[in-house]
């Protein structure tokens, strides 16, 4: 037969072949609609050293191969290794793909051109000089409209050498599918359910484009649109369900374009309540009224609120509706700070800075004002001067002024210091109410503020309460001078807040402070008992205050501080926390590692409190290292955008907050803001085993 | 003031359900446990056949593409005609159902279609003309093949891929574990159908754009 037929014969068989299906391993006829090959991060392997090798598929134009879960049609990419015994290869990582409609129908995949790596471990007992083999089978679909099914062996001649020895000619390729590979969300997802509706709620904000990918079938109707809405904090994406009926854990690939880029993250979202939806906001409302509730008995209130009961047992002259409309200012005052204080919040947070709960004490120039505040009340109630009924009317204090006015003011006084004792309950309301729109956010607020502001209220408006207060007698003076010590505990302790943010030059501007508002306070109170001295006391009285009020700006500035640890922070000597970074945190979890994120700040009691008698007790910190897990301490004792926004993706807007991340992929567990020794063990044990 | 600050939270509420009661309308997922939703569709005979006239019967759905190399593979094995025969000796319906619309790869009149069936000697109840593809969207066919498996009440129990050999192009689909054949068996055996839903794989359905 003639030459040239019987190749034209050969050339012919050959192509039907490519058509119909399985091509023989001939790297001599590449398959027709992709053209593939591998390609190794390292120009030499080093013995044991684990290195990294793609698969690039390069497609014909308009033709695409499928991702992990190809969507309504189509296969996965697949590429099985024939190494030699010694050698392990990982799995294949998947670059995100591109949603790739047919029709009605949607697929997932990839265009033009991919590159999907695999990790290599190579045994220990290689010798430097020798050159390995390494033989693949790749086996793909490509589709346009039509779908061809193809497949290719493929192999990689390597050498051994002492050191392994990066090739720069395919870096750019391999940086750029790391790029596209989704990282662990650092944050929960939750989703809910609506009829057809399945809602994945993530906790981040400013999303301009998001695109879900399920791993598995039938949890998304995938050909249906998704639909963003993003506020400044939170993203909500609403899809169309599958035929799965019954849903438990919606895992994928969710990619999120923000003004940063694009940013893929794997999730595993959990059914859990959407945080702003309306059935959930009778519950956040709920809550924040049992806040407010426990606000009142929170050692920086009591004192304030125990004054004011006081006087009520001495306001049985007045007459009910007096008493009354006391009430009702006192509430008023409350009312009108918490919403002042959310409003302000709201404000800023809009204005896109990263504030949480607590924000107030963040800032040291507050702390100092709060500080300077809760000392005068205390130089008030030791009887170091009073205030009203004019410069010669003592025996009155502060919370005690006469008329609505001091009501008010009392009410707004009980807000400011109550701000820093956020209760537990408060925590999750006001985290919760911070992802709502501003109006159910200021709800929640005044619901806060009716709970805080209830106790008194409710002993003004029903006598029959305040048979329980005892009898007046000579107590009620001595009280309230032993009452001020609870105020200069509160004061000390934000000194060491101020001294924690700002360093000893903050420390020695606020003792400044205190002793000038000491002299101030007394020469005023001098003048009150001593007619002659009436002007010289405003005068020096003025001058004193007026120099005080410069000290906010001779405080050090914030941020030139570096303590990210302060001293104070180290008293108890055992613990090892590592400071908390978000890169930090996406690194050991990707290492599998256990770590426990400690959300803290120097002015949050209820942490401070869980710090000392149960995270750095011996016992918890031997459970820790028996597991292996990393400890972080995420520091929010000043204002860091970065914790914020880790803060808000589990819903909250302040610290404490407790997270386990047990390794693995698996998704974090937030434990409860009321910690102790024996329960710390038992989530340890149950959430990690042994 | 304290009567104002009631005020606050009544106007958001108002404001938030107005917000929630604006959310999409999806249509319904067929899903498995539930009726298979009614239908009727004109036959490659000419015939009209409407699936609640089957009830008592088990029925088998099977979308089709006789160009498509999945659809092939089962024909040319004779793996389908096979499983069509069990069925009917089962006493259950067969319909299988060609969604490709007109220019698209797979569409066929009612006189080619009896030409393939001839041609693969395939013995369906019937073969279902559904070029508008108002039937596979119904059903929510994807791929050819996918296969549904209605029982004698009229209940979805099974949809999915016909078998578990994927579209590896090495492997025999008459030595596949067949999902199709075991929901039959499980169906008329009383027990629950496991699996009941699988991930079908093919070529996608050539619907009307």
């Amino acid at each position: 037969m003639d030459q040239r037929l019987l190749r034209l014969m050969l050339l012919g068989l050959l192509l039907v072949w490519g058509w119909l299906g399985p091509v023989f391993p001939v790297q001599a006829a590449p398959p027709p609609y992709v053209q593939a090959q591998l390609l190794s991060e390292v120009a030499a392997v080093q013995p044991g050293t684990p290195f990294w090798v793609g698969l690039q598929l390069q497609m014909t134009p308009g033709w695409h191969v499928y991702w992990q879960n190809p969507g309504d049609s189509g296969d996965r990419v697949r590429l099985d290794w024939q190494l030699p015994p010694g050698f392990t290869a990982g799995a294949l990582q998947w670059p995100y793909p591109e949603r790739l409609p047919v029709g009605p129908l949607m697929n997932f995949g990839y265009q033009n051109q991919v590159l999907l790596l695999t990790q290599i471990t190579p045994p220990a007992h290689l010798r430097a000089g020798q050159t390995l083999d390494l033989p693949a089978k790749a086996s793909w679909l490509v589709c346009k409209e039509d779908c061809i099914p193809e497949a290719t062996s493929l192999r990689l001649s390597l050498p051994v050498a002492a050191n392994a020895v990066l090739n720069p000619a395919v870096a750019a390729a391999f940086q750029q599918a790391r790029r596209q590979h989704p990282q662990p969300a650092p944050w929960p997802v939750v989703y809910g359910v609506d009829g057809e509706n399945l809602t994945l709620s993530l906790p981040i904000g400013r999303v301009q484009a998001a695109v879900f990918f399920p791993y598995a079938d039938g949890v998304i109707t995938y050909a249906a649109p998704q639909t963003l809405r993003s506020t400044a904090q939170t993203t909500e994406l609403t899809l169309q369900r599958g035929y799965q009926a019954d849903l438990t854990t919606v895992a994928g690939v969710v990619v999120l374009t923000t003004g940063q880029g694009s940013q893929a993250y794997t999730v595993a979202a959990q059914p859990g309540a959407l945080p702003n939806r309306a059935e959930n906001w009778g519950q956040i409302l709920g809550l924040g009224f049992l806040g407010g509730l426990l606000l009142n008995v929170m050692p920086c209130v009591l004192p304030i609120l125990s004054l004011k009961t006081l006087q009520l047992a001495e306001k049985t002259r007045q007459s009910a509706r007096q008493v009354r409309l006391g009430g009702l200012c006192y509430g008023a005052g409350v009312l009108v700070s918490f919403l002042a204080l959310a409003g302000g919040l709201l404000l800023l947070r809009g204005w896109g800075q990263q504030l949480g709960w607590g924000f107030q004490l963040q800032s040291p120039g507050m702390v100092l004002l709060l500080m300077a505040v809760l000392f005068l009340v205390g130089l008030n109630l030791s009887g170091v001067f009073t205030v009203g009924m004019g410069w010669t009317g003592a025996g009155q204090q502060l919370a005690a002024r006469p008329g609505y006015a001091g009501e008010f003011f009392t009410g707004v006084l009980a807000t400011v210091a109550a701000t820093p004792c956020t209760a537990p309950f408060m925590a999750t309301a006001i985290g919760a109410a911070l992802t709502l729109p501003t109006g159910a956010a200021l709800g929640v607020f005044a619901s806060l503020g009716l709970g805080f502001a209830l106790p008194y209220v409710g002993l003004c408006f029903v006598p029959g309460w305040r048979r329980w207060l005892p009898r007046p007698g000579a107590w009620m003076h001595t009280l309230p001078q032993l009452l001020a010590f609870p105020l200069y505990g509160a004061a000390a302790w934000l000194l060491w807040v101020l001294t924690l943010q700002t360093g000893t030059d903050g420390l020695a501007v606020g003792l400044t402070g205190l002793l000038l508002l000491g002299l101030a306070a007394w020469i005023y109170g001098y003048a009150q008992t001593h007619s002659g001295w009436r002007k010289v006391s405003i005068f020096s009285t003025l001058l004193i205050v007026g120099f005080c009020l410069t000290l906010p700006a001779r405080l050090p500035d914030s941020q030139g501080v570096v303590a990210p640890t302060p001293a104070g922070m180290q008293a108890t000597p055992t613990p090892v926390w590592e400071p908390f970074s978000p890169a930090r945190l996406a690194e050991l979890r990707r290492q599998g590692r256990p770590v426990f994120v400690n959300f803290t700040a120097a002015w949050c009691v209820s942490c401070q409190v869980n710090e000392r008698l149960v995270l750095s007790q011996a016992a918890v910190q031997q459970a820790f290292r028996q597991r292996g897990i990393t400890l972080l301490k995420a520091d929010w004792t000043r204002r860091n955008p970065e914790i914020t926004q880790v803060l808000q993706g589990f819903g909250r807007s302040g610290v404490p907050l407790y997270v386990l991340y047990p390794g693995g992929n698996q998704p974090p567990v937030v434990w409860p803001s009321r910690l102790s020794v024996a329960q710390v063990t038992e989530l340890l044990s149950s959430q990690l085993g042994g | 003031m304290s009567r104002f600050a009631w005020l606050i939270p009544t106007t958001a509420a108002l404001l938030v359900t107005g917000g929630v009661a604006s959310t999409i309308k999806a249509s319904a997922t067929v899903r498995v446990g539930s009726p298979a939703p009614d239908f009727t569709a004109k036959t490659s005979t000419g015939q009209t056949v409407r699936l609640s006239d089957h009830k008592g019967k088990l029925v088998i759905l099977e979308w089709t593409n006789h160009e498509c190399p999945f659809v092939v593979k089962h024909y040319r094995s004779g793996n389908m005609q096979k499983l069509q025969q069990e069925a009917q000796a089962k006493g259950a319906v067969w319909f299988s159902v060609v969604s490709s619309a007109p220019g698209q790869q797979g569409f066929v009149n009612a006189e080619q279609a009896n030409a393939v069936l001839k041609q693969n000697k395939a013995t369906p109840t019937a073969v279902l003309l559904d070029p508008e593809g108002t039937l596979g969207r119904l059903y929510g066919a994807r791929t050819t093949p996918h296969m549904f498996v209605i029982d004698k009440a009229g209940q979805l129990q099974y949809m999915g891929a016909i078998d578990d050999a994927l579209s590896l192009p090495d492997r025999d689909v008459t030595k596949a574990n067949n999902f199709v054949r075991t929901a039959m068996q499980q169906i008329m055996a009383g027990q629950k159908v496991n699996p009941s839903t699988t991930q079908p794989y093919g070529c996608s359905v050539k619907y009307k754009n």
